[in-house]
């Protein structure tokens, strides 16, 4: 059976039920995308570069106090509220269904970050400095930013890269499970999953009509690729959350 | 209008020409002054191209702080010339006289310090032609987003200035025909070539007088787009709520001639007291200006509270919380406190009081005050939306500005006024051709009894 | 007469005595031929046909729903912004001491007397008005505390309105003392009588005009913010507050500018017919026509910039809700009557306005008016007729674009009965009240000569303080 070659489009499932907020995805994107070294300085000037980030937010009221867990990366939306607003072109959407940042671009007027509702994008204010000790550990596949530049989560878009070019030179199709961002290579439960929307035996998609899915900030019509599934949880607190 | 001294030309002449032939030395001394702000502000500029934007207080999420609220407080104040001196010029309003250059000026040197403003702000400022119309790129082959507002913004600017330095250009060509007449040497070399052959014959007068009508038509929707643009920066993003409002555009320009208006009537006070101009500058003009000021501060402020209003229409998070933060919370609520008793309660009740728009010290006083307040306004728009951008309280931050963004903030100002006064240094402020018709044109009528002071009208 | 230069340069300045203005104002006033009573006739019977009209939906329809009332309130809306808003036209160039109005001025003062046909026209549109439990108002109900404002939004709106028409009447009472002082020296009769009721025992000392004076200024300070304010509730109760989830901060403001667009062509309108119908071509001249022709061209530059504001932010943003919105108000079911709005409201206006010799003659701004006042009248109809077609307006966001609704003949009825009740109130008017602020154009004759400035007979005015 010829395999129909359909356009990606890219996207990922995160499981709240399953993330127990360890940040190993944290970590293990930084490490892949040299993300410049966070010291407490920059945490407390808040502008610590976390391309995915955990975010913790309080469900009720002491002794029944609970944290939710909700890993937020770029929500890579198709009708993405970023990329119209540069007046450089340094932010569009390909034709994978990825919102690209190409940082030799970028000129830094931050109204990228400004229009993005996850506060998902991240300013270089500082010239990214690495110890020498260190310099062996950035990723040689992934540019290494300079000041005045925004960057987010990718999708691991060189992993997307790379794994094309490897499986076409195996002769085949990429199929589902080929490509693995960091993160999601790197989460203990799986809570991360990464596919092609557009493929239907892909698990992602499987997972994204599942019943269980919601998009952050839905309501803008932004039509973001990452989908959310639901906690399940019977002894979940229905007031509002707060951080 | 009053009764007022019948003046010669000649008279009008030394008057006006005093301030760029017989410069007193205090006025050097000013400007020497107001260069160590200026300069300490490019100092400032410098150390955060050397060192990177971190050197502000921005954060994720607010990225956007005190430089953006001095981009916009700056155009806001660029409106003033367009304002007077367009408007006022199609009116045929005898009051505008000593004021049109007076304004044009300041919207020069307003606009071209906000122009700087990029630059102080941008992440790599070396590289802002790529945004601004041509902008090719021709390493990469690529033209600039004009779906972006920030690439209408720097055409809108660019227009703006370009008219506006074309306006006061053309229209300064009389005067420095009389000042390569009262000039030797150098400075009458440099006069006479400025002044481009004028003689003032009916031929070139019917000129002039066309160019300016048509200038000031044509520049009005300038000046309503320039502002509206700078609003849509804001109103155009969906991600933060307290921006995303259709009014800001018209109510970004009514702001915009508040404050512009109000910095002209702060500058032509401070052009009256420095050169005692009391008979070009007389109480009329400034009860006339004050009384257009009501007017505008009313729109303005029917504006704002449509604006505030309708952050509490629907009812919904994040913009119950935004203003909350604006009412409720340090610093935002003495801002707001501020704010609204400097740009409104104070200045207009004051100026409904004929004995108030007399008073040339209260007047500048009463302007300053509505400068402070539309400056907080610009601040309270910007810096708390940017707090409160969505439900997703994670990412509520805060912003603390810094010593190098105080100081560009402060030195704008310095810049500016040092502008305004090196024109001051080469070219009559007050348009030498504008009062000597104006006495002409002034006269009077008998009613009755009385004498009632009057104007010719040309059709 | 006309005052000529040796070029044939013409200024035109009115040259009577105090006399003849009164004698000529008066005698139109009191004279009524049997073309005025034809046209009374015909507009009372257009009127009663509009009765007719309401009085057939009222049975088949009832108050009990708002849905069916939208061609009404889309009257409504209509002649507040057209004859209540006329008065700004008076008044703003009497802030600004401007001389051109003063011929006009009654003309726009007088406009306030169809108020009582808006009074009477909110209460079935008031009764009809769903109340504002569950939805969002300006009024802000029952979000500060509960139950409160009591009585929103219809207490509001009843009060502004019934606020608007008095001070609207007083400001034309006021106005016309002066004029009704005259006019009791020279009448007799039922006129003699009411006359010298409503002159109020007018002599004209000083005291009394100073006094005139001010109460003008304050009278005519509060219309103007009534008249602001509204536009804002109106345009938000009767439209916006009925479309759950829209937020368009710039509509009242819109709105309150089409009003002004609309007052403009309202007093051409009215200004050219009784100049070709009552010989007062000395007094209205090219003058008056064409500074309102300038400030037309300038409103509908601005409707157009306003309405591009709300656009621009609305599109941009491409959320589901701005979507919908977008197609219900402009690019949906009424999409034919916004474009003929777009081009009546701004097209045609800056198109035909641009040219100097259209500008500045007496046909051409009255052209241009009457495709201005049916712009307005489209755009009323497309935004009220929208907005009451929504039926769930307590749901959180607009969840379906509705059907658009077609006017069936009572809507038409109403419709015309509410113009032409409008009209007719005018029509009564101005044989009583004289058309022509008698006061003020003879205080302009003194206050306005012609003298040469080197061999060039120009106006001289004069600004008393």
């Amino acid at each position: 059976m010829a395999v129909e070659h359909v356009e990606r489009k890219w996207g990922m499932a995160v499981d709240a039920d399953k993330c127990t907020g360890c940040q190993a995805c944290v970590v293990s994107c930084q490490a892949e995308n040299n993300i410049p070294l966070n010291e407490s300085d920059h945490f407390l000037q808040r502008r610590a570069i976390q391309w995915i980030r955990i975010e913790r937010y309080w469900e009720g009221e002491f002794p029944e106090v609970k944290a939710r867990f909700v890993p937020m990366l770029c929500q890579h939306c198709e009708n993405a509220p970023c990329e119209p607003v540069c007046p450089v072109f340094a932010t569009y959407h390909n034709n994978e269904g990825l919102n690209v940042q190409v940082y030799n671009r970028c000129i830094g007027t931050r109204f990228c970050a400004n229009n993005d509702p996850w506060n998902v994008r991240f300013f270089n204010f500082w010239e990214p400095v690495w110890p020498e000790t260190l310099r062996n550990q950035l990723n040689s596949d992934v540019t290494v930013r300079s000041r005045g530049i925004m960057e987010k989560c990718s999708f691991c878009v060189q992993r997307i890269r790379r794994t094309i070019r490897e499986v076409a030179r195996e002769g085949r199709e990429v199929v589902d499970g080929d490509v693995t961002p960091a993160c999601v290579q790197s989460c203990p439960t799986n809570a991360l999953v990464f596919g092609d929307l557009n493929d239907p035996d892909s698990e992602v998609d499987k997972l994204r009509k599942g019943g269980r899915q919601y998009r952050i900030l839905d309501h803008l019509g932004t039509e973001p690729s990452v989908y959310y599934l639901s906690k399940i949880d019977p002894h979940a607190v229905t007031e509002e959350a707060h951080a | 209008m009053q009764q007022r001294p019948t003046l010669t030309e000649i008279q009008i002449n030394r008057d006006l020409l005093r301030p760029v032939l017989d410069t007193p030395m205090w006025f050097y001394g000013l400007m020497a002054f107001l260069s160590i702000f200026a300069a300490s502000a490019m100092g400032a500029f410098a150390w955060a191209i050397n060192h990177g934007t971190g050197v502000y207080g921005l954060n994720r999420p607010v990225m956007w702080g005190f430089l953006l609220v001095n981009f916009v407080f700056w155009v806001g104040i660029s409106h003033a010339g367009v304002m007077l001196s367009a408007i006022l010029r199609l009116a045929n309003a005898e009051w505008r006289r000593p004021a049109t250059r007076a304004a044009e000026v300041l919207t020069v040197f307003a606009l071209g310090t906000a122009a700087m403003h990029p630059l102080f702000h941008l992440g790599r400022p070396w590289r802002l032609y790529w945004s601004m119309p041509p902008g090719y790129d021709f390493g990469r082959g690529i033209w600039p987003d004009i779906r972006s507002p920030f690439v209408w913004d720097p055409t809108a600017i660019s227009t703006y200035l370009t008219s506006t330095a074309l306006f006061v250009g053309l229209l300064l060509i009389p005067d420095l025909a009389v000042l390569r007449d009262h000039s030797s040497g150098m400075r009458q070399r440099m006069y006479s070539a400025m002044s481009l052959g004028w003689r003032g014959n009916t031929r070139q007068w019917k000129l002039q007088i066309i160019a300016g009508f048509l200038l000031s038509a044509l520049i009005l929707p300038v000046f309503v787009s320039v502002h509206s643009i700078v609003s849509w920066d804001f109103a155009v993003q969906i991600a933060v709520e307290g921006w995303n409002a259709t009014i800001f555009a018209p109510y970004f320009v009514i702001g915009a001639v508040h404050s512009g208006v109000a910095g002209v009537i702060s500058i032509l006070a401070l052009l009256r007291w420095m050169f005692k101009w009391e008979n070009y500058i007389r109480d009329d003009h400034f009860d006339a200006l004050a009384r257009l000021m009501i007017v505008v501060a009313v729109a303005w402020f029917y504006f704002f509270i449509i604006e505030f209003m309708m952050g509490f229409y629907p009812n919904e998070e994040p913009e119950l919380s935004l203003r909350t933060l604006q009412l409720t919370q340090w610093p935002f609520n003495a801002a707001f406190i501020i704010f609204a008793l400097t740009s409104f309660f104070i200045p207009v009740p004051l100026w409904l009081f004929r004995k108030v728009r007399r008073n040339v010290a209260l007047m500048f006083w009463t302007c300053v005050l509505v400068n402070i307040g539309m400056w907080l306004e610009r601040f309270l728009i910007i810096i708390p939306s940017l707090m409160r951008k969505q439900v997703l309280t994670f990412n509520w931050g805060s912003y603390n500005p810094s010593p190098i963004e105080l100081i560009l903030v402060g030195g704008s100002f310095a810049m500016v006024f040092l502008g305004v006064l090196t024109f001051v240094k080469f070219f009559p402020i007050i348009p030498l051709a504008d009062a000597k018709e104006g006495e002409i044109m002034a006269t009077e009528i008998r009613v009755g009894k009385v004498m009632v002071p009057a104007a010719y009208r040309e059709e | 007469m006309h005052n000529g230069g040796p070029h044939g340069h013409h200024v035109d300045l009115l040259v009577r005595t105090s006399e003849q203005v009164n004698e000529e104002v008066l005698s139109w006033t009191t004279r009524t031929t049997s073309r005025y009573w034809l046209l009374v006739l015909a507009l009372a019977g257009v009127t009663v046909l509009g009765v007719i009209g309401f009085l057939l939906k009222l049975s088949d329809e009832g108050l009990d729903s708002h849905m069916p009332w939208g061609y009404l309130a889309a009257g409504m809306a209509f002649i507040l912004t057209t004859s209540l808003s006329a008065p700004l036209i008076a008044l703003a160039p009497r802030f600004a001491k401007a001389h051109w109005t003063r011929p006009i001025s009654r003309i726009a003062e007088i406009w306030s007397v169809a108020g009582l046909l808006v009074l009477l026209i909110s209460i079935p549109l008031l009764v009809s008005l769903p109340s504002a439990e569950g939805r969002n108002t300006m009024w802000f109900y029952d979000k500060v505390a509960e139950g409160w404002p009591v009585g929103a939004p219809h207490l509001y709106i009843a009060l502004g309105l019934i606020f608007l028409v008095i001070n609207g009447f007083g400001l034309l009472w006021a106005s016309a003392i002066p004029d009704f002082a005259a006019a009791r020296e020279r009448t007799t009769g039922w006129r003699k009588v009411w006359y010298t009721r409503l002159s109020l025992g007018w002599v004209g000392t000083k005291r009394q005009w100073r006094g005139l004076r001010a109460g003008l200024g304050v009278l005519g300070a509060f219309y103007f913010m009534m008249l602001v304010f509204a536009h804002t509730y109106v345009s938000f109760d009767f439209g916006q507050s009925l479309i759950p989830g829209m937020r368009d901060s710039i509509m009242p403001t819109w709105q309150a500018l089409g009003g002004i667009q609309s007052a403009l062509a309202t007093v051409i309108v009215t200004a050219f017919v009784i100049r070709a119908a009552g010989g007062f071509k000395d007094y209205i001249n090219v003058n008056q026509f064409w500074s309102m022709a300038k400030l037309m061209l300038a409103s509908s530059l601005l409707w157009m910039y306003f309405w591009w504001s709300g656009f621009i932010v609305l599109w941009y943003g491409k959320t589901p809700l701005q979507q919908d919105l977008l197609q219900l108000m402009w690019f949906g079911p009424y999409k034919t009557i916004f474009i003929m709005t777009l081009l009546l409201s701004f097209a045609v206006p800056l198109l035909l306005l641009m040219w100097n010799g259209l500008r500045k003659s007496i046909w051409g701004p009255a052209l241009v008016s009457l495709f201005i006042l049916s712009g307005a009248f489209l755009d009323k109809i497309r935004i009220y007729v929208s907005s009451y077609s929504v039926e769930n307006v307590t749901a959180h966001v607009l969840e379906t674009v509705p059907e658009g609704v077609t006017p069936d003949s009572s809507d038409i009825m109403m419709l015309m009965g509410v113009v032409s009740g409008s009209i007719l109130l005018f029509t009564l008017a101005v044989k009583f009240i004289p058309v022509i602020s008698m006061w003020e154009v003879r205080e302009g004759m003194l206050l306005q000569e012609i003298r040469p400035l080197k061999r060039l007979p120009l106006k001289v005015l004069a600004k008393p303080e």
